[in-house]
C-alpha cells in the first residue's frame, strides 16, 4: 500500500516537471497531429497510386484524324495507332517493306492496316483517356487482323501466302498455317464468328464499361496466350523427337512454358474470376483491387519460390551465405509460403464477405491506428528523459542526500521512482494511442474500425488484434527504463543516463537497418541482443513493409524479443538495486 | 534518554581511514557540537548515522533502533540536513515539503505550516526554489528535517550562508526545540565559537578521531575551571594533580589543572605537603575556541 502511493507521489513529482510536461503534451500532440499531416499528404499523393496517371499523348500539336466521320484528337491514347497504321500504309504504298513484295500482299497489309485504323477509332470514341481499358484496346487490335484473314480465305479473295506476308508484317502469329491455313472451311468459318463476337464484345464493353464483358474478353486473351504457349510446347516437343541430344534444354523450355500457362490457369484467371463475382473494376484505389493485388503478388510469391532440394541449395553460393545450412533454409521458406498463404486467405475472405482486412485499407483508421505504433519510440526517448530526471538528477542535484535519510529502505525508493517513470511512459503511449486513434476515426471514418481482421482460424476485431500489439510496444519502454536506471545508478550522472540510452537506441535502428541489408546475415549474435527488438513494432507484418522490417522479420522472431528485452530488463533492474544498496552516497 | 549512541564507529574509503573507532552519544534536551576542521570526518560521520554511508566497523542506535537491522524505524525518529540543504529547485518550497511528508505519513502533511512558520518562512513557501537564497533553502532544509517532529536532529553546519541574524535565530530555535521539545540536537561546524554558546556538551574530531569531549553546562553551581599554578616543580605539581585525579597540563614554570572552585585550597595544601614552591594560582579559563585551534592544529595544520 505504501508502495503504491510513493509511487503516485513520485508520478505527482514527474508532472511537476515543466519541461517533462511540455514534452509529454507535444508528444501527445503530434500523435494526434499524424492523421491530418496523412490525410493532407495522401490527397495530394493519390493519383500517383493510379498507373496510368502520368500517361499522356505526345501528340499535342498535331492535326486531329478524321476516320470514317469520328475525329480523333491528339490526346486520345488512340491517336498513336491510328497515326502509325497510317505511316505502315504510306510505307506499303511506297513499296519499302521488302516481305510485301506481291501486289496481292501489299493490298491485304493496307486492307489489315485500314480495318485497325478502323478498329483504333471506334474505340477512341469511348476510350478518351490513358486507362486498363487501353490496354485492352491495344490486345484486341490482333483480332481485327484475325478476322481479315479469315473471311478472306473463306471468301478466296487472296491467297494464302500473300495473307501470310500481309499478316506478319501488322501482326503475329507463332504458326500463321496452323492457325489460319491447316484448318477445314468449317474451322475457319466457327473461328471467324468467334473473332467478330469477341470484337463486337470488346467494342460493348468499351461503351458500357460493364465488369462483366471486360472479363470476358480479358479471360478470351488470357486463352489465346495459352492457345500460343499450347502450340509452342507442341513445336518444342517436336524439335525433341527430332534432335534428342537437345533434349535437355528444350524441356526446360517446355517446363517454362508450361509454368506461365500455369500460372494464367492458378492466378490471372481466378483474379478475374473475382472481379466478374464481385464487380471489381481494374486499376482504381478501391480496396477491392488492393486484395487482388496481395492475391496475385502472394500467389506469385508461392508459384515462383519452390523450395529446392539440398544438393542445389550446397550449390548456390548466394543460399549458403544468406541461411548457412539446409535446415534453415527449408524453414524459412516454409514460414514464407506460409505466411504468404495466409495473406492469400485474408484476401479471399475479404472479398467473399465484402469486408476488407486492414491491410487492404491502407487509409482507413485501423490501418492508421495500427501504423502509429511504429511510432511508439518517440514515448520511448521520453522515457529515457523522465529516467534522467527522476533517477539521474537525484545524485547530479544532491536531493539523494535528503531522499534516503527517509524511513524506507533503498530499494523500496528505487522501485517506486522506476515504476513511476514506467507509468508515466506507459500512460503517455497509452494516450498518445488513444488521441490518435480518436484522430484518425475523425479523419477517416469510425466505420472503418468495426470491420475485422481475418486470421488463419478465422477472425478477430480491430481492438482484439491491435491491442496485443500495443502492449507489445511497453516492452521497449520497459527495457529503456531499467536501462536509464542502471546508468543512473552506476554514472550518477544526468546527462550521461539520457545520452548513453539514447545513443544506443539510434545506434540499434542503424544496426538494424544495415544488418538488413548484410547479404550474408552477419552479426548472427546481434539476435541475442535486445538491439533488433528496440523497435518491436517494426517486427508486426505490415501491408505496405518496408524492406528491413521484412528483412528483420526473417531472422528476429517477436516471441524471443519478448525473452530478451524481459530478461534484460529485469537483470538492469537487479544489478541496479544491487548496486544501490551498496552505494556510499558522496555526492 | 540516549537518542544517539555511536560505539567505536569506523570508516575505511579506499583504504584510508576517515573515522577511526568514534564513541558518541546525544541524549534528550541536549545540544550537542560535533567540531572539527575540514576534512576532519564530521560530514562522513553525519552520513554513516543517517545511513547515506555504510559503517566499515561499530554499532550506531537511533532511539535504540540499530541503523543497521532496523533502518527505518530509525529513521523514523531522525530528522537532517547533511551538507547543502538541496532540495528540488524547479518546484516550490511547499512542493518540496509536501514530497518528503509522504514518507512519514498524514501527521507530517499537517505539520507543513507550523514547521514552514517555526523556520519564518510563511510567506515565501509556495515560491520555486530556485528563487530561494541560500539562507532560505537552509530555512527548508530545516523544515524538511522537522516535518515528523523527530526524536533526534542531525544539522551538519547548519549556519552555512546564514546572515548574523539568521545565526542567532536558527540557535534561538535549536535551543527552544531541545528545552521545550526535548529534542535532541547534534549539530557540527568547523567553527566552534557559532554553535559554542548554545551546545551543552562539544566533541572535537580532528583526522577521525575524537580528540576532545567538553562539558560545556555552565549553570551548574560549582563549575570545573581551568587554574594556572606558578610552581617551581613541574613534573611534581603534574604528577600530585594527577594522582587526585584532576586533569593537568604542564607548561614553562606552570601547570594547568581542572578542578571545583572548592578544591583549591585543598590542592594548595596538598601541593605545599608534596614539596612543590608554589609562586601564584590564576584562574586560566581560556576560550574553548583558543583550545580548540590549539588542539587541531597539530602537525602544522595540514589536512588529513
Amino acid at each position: 500500500m505504501d508502495f503504491f502511493k510513493q509511487t503516485a507521489t513520485e508520478l505527482r513529482m514527474l508532472f511537476y516537471s515543466r519541461a517533462l510536461t511540455v514534452l509529454a503534451a507535444l508528444v501527445i500532440l503530434v500523435s494526434a497531429g499524424i492523421p491530418f499531416m496523412s490525410k493532407f499528404t495522401r490527397s495530394r499523393m493519390r493519383t500517383v497510386y493510379n498507373n496510368y496517371a502520368f500517361m499522356k499523348s505526345d501528340f499535342g500539336s498535331e492535326e486531329p484524324i478524321i476516320v470514317d466521320g469520328i475525329t480523333v484528337n491528339p490526346d486520345n491514347p488512340m491517336f498513336y495507332e491510328i497515326r502509325y497504321m497510317k505511316e505502315t500504309i504510306i510505307n506499303i504504298e511506297s513499296g519499302s517493306i521488302f516481305t510485301l513484295s506481291t501486289e496481292g500482299s501489299a493490298k491485304a497489309a493496307i486492307e489489315i492496316a485500314e480495318e485497325r485504323i478502323g478498329f483504333f477509332a471506334q474505340c477512341a470514341q469511348h476510350i478518351k483517356e490513358y486507362s486498363y481499358s487501353t490496354d485492352v484496346a491495344y490486345m484486341s487490335a490482333n483480332l481485327v487482323a484475325e478476322s481479315y484473314v479469315l473471311k478472306s480465305l473463306l471468301e478466296g479473295s487472296a491467297s494464302a501466302s500473300d495473307l501470310e506476308a500481309a499478316y506478319m508484317s501488322i501482326a503475329y502469329s507463332h504458326s500463321f498455317s496452323r492457325q489460319f491455313i491447316e484448318l477445314t472451311p468449317e474451322e475457319q468459318q466457327a473461328k471467324l464468328d468467334d473473332i467478330n463476337r469477341r470484337i463486337a464484345d470488346t467494342l460493348s464493353y468499351f461503351q458500357t464499361k460493364e465488369i462483366q464483358k471486360y472479363v470476358m474478353v480479358k479471360k478470351c486473351i488470357e486463352n489465346d496466350n495459352i492457345e500460343m504457349f499450347k502450340m509452342q510446347i507442341a513445336d518444342l516437343e517436336a524439335e525433341i523427337i527430332k534432335n534428342p541430344i537437345k533434349e535437355d534444354d528444350l524441356s526446360m523450355q517446355i517446363q517454362e512454358l508450361a509454368k506461365q500457362i500455369a500460372y494464367i490457369n492458378e492466378i490471372n484467371i481466378p483474379m478475374l474470376d473475382f472481379r466478374e463475382k464481385y464487380s471489381i473494376e481494374p486499376n482504381n484505389d478501391s480496396w477491392e483491387n488492393a486484395a487482388i493485388a496481395s492475391f496475385e503478388s502472394n500467389k506469385a510469391y508461392i508459384f515462383y519460390n519452390e523450395i529446392i532440394d539440398r544438393e542445389k541449395f550446397a550449390s548456390q553460393q548466394y543460399y549458403t551465405d544468406q541461411y548457412k545450412t539446409y535446415e534453415a533454409y527449408v524453414k524459412a521458406m516454409q514460414q514464407m509460403i506460409s505466411d504468404a498463404n495466409i495473406n492469400i486467405l485474408i484476401s479471399q475472405r475479404s472479398l467473399e464477405t465484402g469486408k476488407p482486412d486492414l491491410a487492404f485499407v491502407t487509409d482507413g483508421s485501423r490501418y492508421m491506428a495500427f501504423s502509429f505504433l511504429q511510432s511508439s519510440f518517440v514515448p520511448t526517448a521520453l522515457s529515457m528523459m523522465a529516467g534522467g530526471f527522476i533517477l539521474a538528477n537525484e545524485f547530479q542535484s544532491g536531493t539523494i542526500r535528503l531522499l534516503l535519510i527517509r524511513p524506507r529502505s533503498r530499494t523500496k525508493i528505487l522501485l517506486s521512482k522506476y515504476c513511476s517513470v514506467l507509468v508515466f511512459s506507459i500512460l503517455v503511449f497509452a494516450l498518445a494511442c488513444l488521441v490518435n486513434m480518436a484522430a484518425n476515426c475523425l479523419l477517416f471514418g469510425f466505420a472503418d474500425m468495426a470491420l475485422p481482421k481475418y486470421t488463419p482460424g478465422g477472425q478477430q476485431g480491430f481492438f482484439a488484434f491491435y491491442l496485443p500489439k500495443a502492449l507489445l510496444c511497453i516492452l521497449p519502454l520497459l527495457f529503456s527504463v531499467s536501462f536509464v536506471l542502471i546508468v543512473s545508478v552506476f554514472a550518477r550522472n544526468a546527462a550521461l543516463s539520457i545520452v548513453v540510452p539514447m545513443v544506443f537506441y539510434i545506434a540499434s535502428f542503424l544496426v538494424t537497418q544495415t544488418l538488413a541489408f548484410s547479404p550474408n546475415n552477419a552479426w548472427g549474435w546481434v539476435k541475442y541482443t535486445p538491439i533488433p527488438y528496440y523497435n518491436i513494432a517494426s517486427l508486426f507484418a505490415r501491408a505496405a513493409d518496408t524492406y528491413t522490417s521484412y528483412m528483420s522479420r526473417q531472422v528476429y522472431s517477436i516471441p524471443m524479443g519478448i525473452g530478451i528485452l524481459t530478461a534484460t530488463s529485469a537483470a538492469f533492474l537487479a544489478a541496479a538495486i544491487i548496486r544501490f544498496k551498496r552505494l556510499d552516497i558522496t555526492n | 534518554m540516549e537518542l544517539l549512541k555511536l560505539e567505536n564507529v569506523s570508516k575505511k574509503i579506499k583504504n584510508k581511514d576517515i573515522v577511526k573507532s568514534i564513541s558518541l552519544t546525544v541524549n534528550s534536551g541536549e545540544i550537542v557540537g560535533f567540531v572539527g576542521p575540514n576534512g576532519a570526518g564530521k560530514t562522513t560521520t553525519i552520513k554513516m548515522i543517517m545511513g547515506l554511508f555504510s559503517l566499515t566497523q561499530g554499532r550506531i542506535a537511533i532511539c535504540g533502533y540499530d541503523i543497521q537491522t532496523d533502518f527505518e524505524q530509525a529513521m523514523k525518529t531522525v530528522g537532517g540536513v547533511i551538507e547543502n540543504p538541496d532540495l528540488y529547485l524547479k518546484i516550490s518550497g511547499r512542493k518540496n515539503l509536501e514530497y518528503f511528508s509522504s514518507f512519514y505519513g498524514e501527521a507530517a502533511f499537517k505539520n507543513i505550516d507550523p514547521v514552514v512558520s517555526l523556520v519564518k518562512m510563511s510567506q515565501r513557501i509556495d515560491e520555486r526554489m530556485s528563487s530561494y537564497s541560500l539562507g532560505m533553502k537552509q530555512r527548508i532544509g530545516l523544515a524538511q528535517a522537522l516535518l515528523h517532529m523527530p526524536s533526534l536532529l542531525i544539522l551538519d553546519e547548519p549556519t552555512n550562508g546564514l546572515d548574523p541574524i539568521g545565526i542567532k535565530e536558527l540557535r534561538e530555535t535549536l535551543k527552544s526545540l531541545s528545552k521545550d521539545s526535548g529534542i535532541g540536537v547534534f549539530i557540527s561546524s568547523h567553527l566552534l565559537s557559532e554553535i559554542e554558546i548554545i551546545c551543552d556538551r562539544v566533541y572535537i574530531i580532528n583526522n577521525g578521531e575524537i580528540i576532545e569531549h567538553r562539558v560545556l553546562a555552565s549553570d551548574s553551581s560549582n563549575p570545573i575551571k581551568r587554574y594556572r599554578f606558578e610552581v617551581g616543580e613541574t613534573e611534581l605539581a603534574c604528577r600530585y594533580f594527577e594522582q587526585e585525579g584532576m586533569a593537568c597540563q604542564s607548561g614553562p614554570g606552570s601547570v594547568f589543572a581542572e578542578m571545583q572552585r572548592d578544591a583549591v585550597p585543598e590542592a594548595i595544601k596538598g601541593l605545599a605537603n608534596y614539596g612543590v614552591k608554589l609562586y601564584s594560582i590564576e584562574l586560566a579559563q581560556r576560550s574553548l575556541e583558543a583550545d580548540f585551534i590549539d588542539l587541531t592544529q597539530t602537525n602544522d595544520g595540514q589536512i588529513f
